[in-house]
């Protein structure tokens, strides 16, 4: 069958918009996908100001002699593949925003929500940045069994303050401040 | 069918396609992983990571010691898979290892029945670098080293009686300072070195330091140290009254009457007022209450050694130092942990009067009363035995009882302590001691009793 010019010509001008549009749409969805994964978004809910604080306080968010910090997105969403990363952030989107709207986010228990931490710090998170923890001799022991899979403990199950340094009194402090 | 029509379906199904496989991998991938289901030990239901070998460890001991499997049971350890042989293994070669005991014919791993700071330090290795550098770590040593101490506890208390004289201190003073533990050829400790329940136990292997004075064992619960009681036990007394001294205060009577209603249970650093509404003595000399960090070392936060013949600003890094520790910027420390609930008015006023009662025992009791032992002593108008003669009674009592109370109840806000039972107490021994003197220098003789 022989294919017209017209007909090419279709296919060619749909190549190059796609060549256009393609990157564009892609570029747009990975800024999106950046500019949702940073402490001032995640904290332009006034709830979230405690835990901003707490971050800022520690040293996953950048007080150490380095400067590093991680991102809300780094710990607080499954990195185990792509597909997994999209899907706990699309679900802690839709819920954290859901609640936000329909109920007193000041009324939250928040102390009960830390004891349930294990489900929404994720080990693939941690284990992105500290990928050699079989390797370092500190905490050696201490890991040996994490890492042969004989517990079922989750990292935040032992480093329950990590990342939101004094993070009960920031509580506090936003409690006091707004008045609930 | 259309071109068109045909093209919109193929995309649809792509797309469709796309969709279904993006829901599988998310099912796969995307939900919060769960572990394999651990085999939990019905003696110990709240463990987990229990190895083949602990369980043996656990179900015998179970049966013969039930206190320690339930105690750590509901400890953090078991929840983190932490059991019996991460701390209880030890190498082959260890001073402390046990051997030929009987029902352990079977393990394979060595062991030892004490624990020794570097075990805890696997995991929690700067609490144990805190601890070695604060005056607990010297309480054994700092007995041990001191001949005046070792004869009041030998010769006047044991009263070198033969087999019996080591009574006073295994019952008494090292039972919160610490002891040297010894083992015997078994690895067992022997009868006269245990049980050793002071902080600052001496092992077979040279270490120095007992994690579980205050997170007692198997439970090693952080809440169970964060109440006075955790202190309590040696910091009492008619020379320390500490506990009492807490009592005394405003914090004490809070903390008495509705301390079972806090939450006790925060993470380290991280416990602040709201879990609590008074202070504990962790509160103050230890927990990371505002912007202070966590500190094991009780030493860090003080500014005097209240507990010398005289006290003197700390300014030393040597554990084994009476100064360890910085004077201004423990005060200053000590300061940020008030200022989470008091004024810097009221903080900066309790310290000046505070320090002042320091200064006047200092300066108006310890130095006259020293004075005059000093200018006893060069004429040889003091007994030989310090503990029968009256002078050097009250001289002792002036400096390591009422004068201690003086200023720790001073320091600590407990003001029936400070004054009935330390300044006014004082004063009386302090014209006693006047009156002895006198007549001793003048008669030049020691008075008959």
């Amino acid at each position: 069958m022989r294919i017209g010019k017209t007909k090419i010509a279709y296919i060619i001008g749909a190549l190059a918009v796609l060549a256009v549009v393609v990157p564009l749409v892609w570029g747009g969805v990975e800024t999106t996908i950046e500019a949702t994964s940073r402490p001032e978004f995640c904290g332009s809910c006034h709830v979230m100001e405690p835990m901003v604080a707490a971050y800022h306080a520690s040293v996953h968010g950048g007080n150490n002699p380095y400067g590093v910090a991680a991102r809300c997105t780094d710990c607080h969403t499954s990195h185990t593949n792509a597909f997994s990363y999209l899907a706990s952030k699309t679900r802690s989107g839709f819920v954290d925003t859901a609640v936000t709207w329909t109920s007193n986010e000041f009324a939250l228990d928040w102390q009960a929500n830390r004891a349930r931490r294990a489900e929404y710090v994720y080990d693939s998170g941690c284990l992105q940045c500290h990928a050699n923890l079989k390797d370092i001799p500190a905490g050696h022991d201490a890991h040996a069994k994490y890492l042969a899979g004989t517990i079922n403990a989750k990292c935040v199950d032992c480093h329950e303050g990590v990342g939101h340094e004094g993070l009960n009194k920031y509580l506090l402090e936003a409690k006091y401040k707004y008045g609930h | 069918m259309h071109y068109r029509k045909r093209l919109l379906i193929i995309t649809l199904l792509i797309a469709g396609l796309f969709v279904i496989g993006a829901g599988v991998l998310t099912a796969c991938g995307g939900s919060v992983p769960k572990a394999a289901p651990q085999p939990t030990i019905s003696v110990a239901p709240h463990a987990q990571g229990v190895t083949e070998e602990a369980k043996a460890c656990i179900e015998c001991h179970a049966k013969e010691t039930p206190g320690i499997v339930n105690d750590w049971d509901h400890s953090a350890h078991a929840q983190k898979g932490v059991t019996c042989l991460d701390c209880h293994q030890t190498t082959a070669d260890s001073p402390m290892v046990l051997k030929d005991i009987k029902g352990h014919e079977n393990v394979k791993e060595p062991l030892s029945m004490l624990v020794p700071p570097s075990t805890c330090a696997k995991c929690h290795p700067n609490e144990v670098k805190e601890f070695d550098a604060s005056g607990h770590h010297r309480a054994a040593l700092q007995v041990e080293a001191k001949d005046s101490m070792q004869t009041l506890i030998h010769h006047h208390e044991g009263r070198d009686f033969e087999g019996l004289d080591d009574a006073t201190e295994q019952t008494g003073c090292m039972q919160c300072h610490g002891m040297r533990i010894k083992v015997d050829e078994h690895g067992i400790p022997t009868a006269d070195t245990y049980p050793a329940s002071g902080i600052g136990n001496i092992y077979p292997n040279g270490e120095v330091g007992n994690c579980t004075v205050c997170h007692t064992r198997h439970k090693f619960s952080i809440a169970e140290a964060r109440h006075p009681e955790a202190c309590a036990s040696c910091h009492l007394g008619p020379d320390h009254p500490d506990i009492e001294i807490y009592e005394d205060t405003k914090h004490g009577q809070i903390y008495a009457t509705e301390g079972e209603t806090w939450k006790w249970d925060s993470p380290p650093g991280d416990w602040e007022p709201g879990d609590y509404r008074a202070p504990t003595c962790a509160t103050c000399h230890m927990s990371g209450i505002g912007d202070l960090k966590p500190t094991h070392n009780v030493s860090q936060r003080l500014y005097w050694n209240a507990w010398a013949k005289i006290s003197k600003p700390r300014n030393s890094d040597d554990p084994m130092s009476m100064l360890t520790g910085h004077a201004e910027k423990g005060r200053a420390e000590m300061k940020q942990a008030c200022l989470q609930c008091h004024s810097s008015k009221m903080v900066d006023d309790y310290f000046a009067s505070a320090d002042a009662a320091v200064e006047l025992y200092n300066k108006a009791y310890y130095t006259p009363a020293k004075q005059m032992l000093d200018e006893l002593k060069a004429k040889g108008l003091l007994k030989k035995n310090p503990w029968a003669d009256r002078f050097q009674i009250l001289y002792y009592h002036l400096w390591h009882h009422q004068g201690r109370r003086a200023r720790q109840g001073a320091l600590m806000g407990g003001p029936d302590w400070a004054h009935w039972h330390g300044f006014f107490i004082l004063q009386q021994n302090l014209y006693e001691m006047q009156d002895i003197y006198k007549y001793r220098m003048e008669t030049g003789e020691i008075e008959k009793p």
